[in-house]
């Protein structure tokens, strides 16, 4: 049993967290115009490698495990930079086991390059935070429907749809394609996003295997389950160092000890945060499909829980302070905010452990 | 036991529920409905409503325009408010300057502001917090230095809930720098027309403009303006906090967000599935709700120990109210954001709002609510401050 990073991990490490911390600052989700440049932005990722990072050899990239996007995810966290990373490895980890098709090759090698961005859009709306509904619909390589909360600032869209006979297939769509309308508008956590209104829009089938997308969906919880869980570490920090340096009635916040006591909560929470992900992620990969499911639903059922406690309480702990504009620790607690509800919320991951057999063999 | 209430309480409340469906704006209550911020103009036409027909300030003395109303009376004017979405009278006025003017003011004091107070004509600001002075009040450092028929002020008071709307602050500020902590503190009264005075937005973490920071840079202020004795401002302070103590727990307001988040939960989503009908949703609402029921009888406890007893002691047991009720208002925006899912993630009103024909116009404001309520567990004592009040009250820790 091992939990360490290698040499190699510990690394990219480093290089990540010099990136996300100096590197893309102004990016910072505090900043309300934080996605401006987004291109600029996910075009420096793509040269530090994190995309290599999402495609296997056969394809060009340097996929080895997940290990090294969950790296990554934990640095953009704790930077709270502005780049939708999870929901590009959504795409990509689509992308990577996707069928032939014309051009193929060379999209995935824009991609890894930089030059050319790709997401998901995959939410509907109306559907709370149940992914599974999909009311769009493909006939005959036509594309009708409406799609919402989908990144913006993208040159392609993987885009999921009903084909006659029900069955769901994955469609490229680039962003000026004919008769897609996209409306665009900006979230509380400061993400450029858009409702995507298709109206007989050209589409490639490049996937119909729904294990293939439930295994990229998987992959991009489990990044986001990161993302947390840098932000949590990031506040946990920030409150104790604030509880150690503000004074109340003559003595420091952090000599009463139900501050103490909450203060370790909240590293109690992110460290079983983190726990549960880390078993999520080295079952990624594994071919038992039904652990895997259960491991990444467990996973964001606890990650969410200890999203909402670490953050409500960093607000807290920092009284008035804790609830202006000003203070970074707020803008933390709103994406972490936003992050329970992304792919799927606690009802979404109850429901999904329900369905696995044998749950109760813990 | 009897938890009934009288005929005669049965009968006001008809008469509030009557006067509210007939008298009150519905815009003002819609906005509300929905968690939308109110405008300056909305808290005066409801006020001001109030204010005619004698209920904005009906808890007053007698003389300076209550109405005698009993603990029980109050208590249902504030569930029927809050049932209607509406706001409750201006309570920097109505329950915080207001009574302390009525109680401890001059005679001049009384005619200058007590009509305009009760009718909001002015519209009175809370200056006691701070920058290093939250928890810990008393140890404020705003001065207040005689001179003349004048006293000087200087210093910062924070987080001055609507200041940019006041015409008038009242402030604790150190009138004696040598006494201890709560001994050398007063209450004065400052028009914010005052040259010297600078009002600065605090942008909150919703993104809205709701408190500010309030500059004092040599203020000259009349020393007629000083309420009751110079150096006893604590004590007034700590009675219009007890004054505070009548529907702290907002229960009206949990208990209509409830509705609103039944009806919600009960509506199709896309697959024509609800989460009503989702077992650990519904289990988590009936919870919930057995919490907001809980909390409504403990307050009516409270409130029939008070009627009859007019002491204005505070009871340490409205330090529970306060506690429990931040946190289930807390628990009702959480739920209602479940509800909303990702469709709430952004602040604006956006154009998918409009597809089918259901009424989507509620999902803008649901993560603004929640984020913005959780100032209820730190302002007005935060809850640790009221975990400790009782500890040592009640406990005897
Ligand atoms: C939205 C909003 C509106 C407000 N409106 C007004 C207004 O109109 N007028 C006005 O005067 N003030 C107002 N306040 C100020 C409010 O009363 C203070 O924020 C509150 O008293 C807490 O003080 P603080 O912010 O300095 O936090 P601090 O006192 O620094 O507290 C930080 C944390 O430490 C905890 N803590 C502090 N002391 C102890 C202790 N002894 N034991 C255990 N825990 C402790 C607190 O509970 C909190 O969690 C408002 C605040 C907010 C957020």
């Amino acid at each position: 049993m091992n939990f360490d990073l290698n040499s190699e991990q510990i690394q990219i490490q480093d290089s990540f967290a010099r990136f996300f911390a100096d590197g893309a600052k102004s990016h910072s989700r505090a900043l309300k115009n934080s996605s401006k440049n987004i291109r600029e932005l996910s075009h420096a990722a793509a040269e530090m490698g994190i995309l290599a990072m999402l495609f296997s050899e056969e394809n060009g990239g340097l996929y080895s495990s997940p290990t090294e996007t969950m790296i990554a995810m934990e640095e953009v966290g704790k930077s709270l930079c502005n780049i939708p990373l999870a929901e590009t490895a959504y795409a990509c980890r689509i992308l990577d086991k996707a069928d032939d098709f014309a051009g193929k090759d060379e999209l995935i090698a824009s991609i890894i390059s930089g030059e050319k961005t790709i997401s998901i859009a995959f939410d509907e709306f109306n559907n709370r935070s149940n992914g599974a509904i999909v009311k769009t619909n493909e006939n005959n390589g036509v594309i009708n429907g409406v799609k919402t909360n989908a990144n913006f600032e993208n040159d392609y869209f993987l885009v999921n749809a009903q084909m006659t006979g029900g069955k769901i297939g994955i469609f490229l769509i680039a962003n000026d394609a004919k008769g897609l309308n996209i409306n665009k508008f900006m979230t509380h956590d400061t993400s450029a996003k858009c409702d995507l209104y298709f109206e007989n829009v050209g589409a490639v089938k490049i996937c119909n295997d729904d294990n293939v997308v439930e295994y990229a969906k998987d992959f991009a919880i489990i990044a986001l389950c990161y993302e947390a869980i840098g932000m949590m570490r990031m506040i946990t920090n920030l409150t104790s160092e604030y509880l150690k340096t503000r004074n109340q009635f003559g003595v420091p916040l952090s000599s009463f000890q139900v501050l103490q006591h909450r203060a370790v909560d909240m590293l109690i929470e992110t460290e079983q945060a983190l726990s549960i992900a880390i078993y999520a992620s080295l079952l990624l990969d594994n071919d038992d499909i039904e652990a895997r499911k259960i491991a990444v639903s467990n996973a964001k059922l606890r990650v969410n829980n200890a999203a909402k406690f670490v953050s409500q309480q960093a607000v807290q702990l920092h009284g008035g302070i804790g609830m202006t504009d000003e203070y970074i620790g707020a803008h933390y607690f709103k994406r972490l905010t936003l992050f329970c509800n992304m792919m799927g919320d606690n009802y979404f991951h109850l429901n999904r452990l329900n369905l696995e057999k044998d749950i109760l063999e813990i | 036991m009897e938890l009934e209430f009288t005929k005669d309480e049965t009968a006001f409340r008809d008469e509030v529920r009557n006067f509210i469906e007939t008298e009150m704006p519905k815009d003002v209550a819609f906005k509300m409905a929905h968690d939308r911020e109110l405008e300056k103009e909305d808290f005066i036409k409801v006020h001001r409503k109030l204010y005619e027909k004698g209920w904005a300030t009906a808890h007053w003395p007698k003389e300076y325009g209550g109405a005698d109303w009993t603990p029980v009376q109050r208590h249902i004017f504030g569930e029927e408010m809050q049932r209607a979405s509406l706001p409750m009278p201006l309570e920097f006025n109505a329950n915080m300057v207001g009574p302390v003017i009525a109680h401890f003011g001059s005679k001049e004091q009384k005619e200058k502001f007590l009509q305009p107070t009760a009718s909001l004509e002015i519209w009175w600001g809370q200056g006691f917090s701070e920058p290093g002075a939250g928890s810990d009040l008393a140890s404020l450092k705003t001065t207040a230095v005689r001179d003349g028929n004048e006293y000087i002020i200087n210093g910062q008071k924070t987080w001055t809930t609507l200041g940019h709307f006041a015409d008038w602050i009242f402030c604790l500020v150190r009138t004696d720098p040598t006494a201890k902590k709560q001994k050398g503190i007063s209450f004065i009264l400052v028009d914010m027309k005052t040259p010297g005075i600078e009002v600065r937005p605090i942008i909150t973490v919703e993104g809205n403009h709701e408190v500010n920071e309030v500059f004092f840079d040599n203020v000259r202020v009349p020393a007629e303006n000083l309420v009751g004795e110079e150096n006893r401002g604590w004590d007034y302070a700590k009675f219009l906090l007890s004054n505070e103590r009548f529907g702290i727990a907002k229960i009206g307001v949990a208990k209509q967000r409830m509705q609103r988040i039944k009806s919600y939960a009960k509506t199709p989503d896309a697959n024509g599935e609800k989460l009503w009908d989702d077992a650990v949703f519904r289990a988590r609402f009936l919870q919930t709700a057995a919490d907001i029921k809980a909390l409504e009888i403990t307050q009516l406890r409270i409130l029939a120990k008070q009627q009859g007893h007019d002491s204005d002691a505070p009871d340490p047991l409205t330090s529970m109210l306060k506690i429990k009720g931040s946190e289930l208002q807390q628990a009702t925006t959480e739920l209602l954001l479940e509800v909303a899912g990702k469709d709430s993630e952004s602040p604006q009103i956006r154009e998918i709002y409009k597809s089918g024909n259901q009424d989507f116009e509620w999902l803008d404001a649901v993560a603004s609510s929640y984020f913005n309520n959780r100032k209820l567990s730190i302002y007005g004592g935060s809850n640790e401050i009221q975990h400790n009040i009782l500890s040592k009250a009640i406990m005897g820790f």
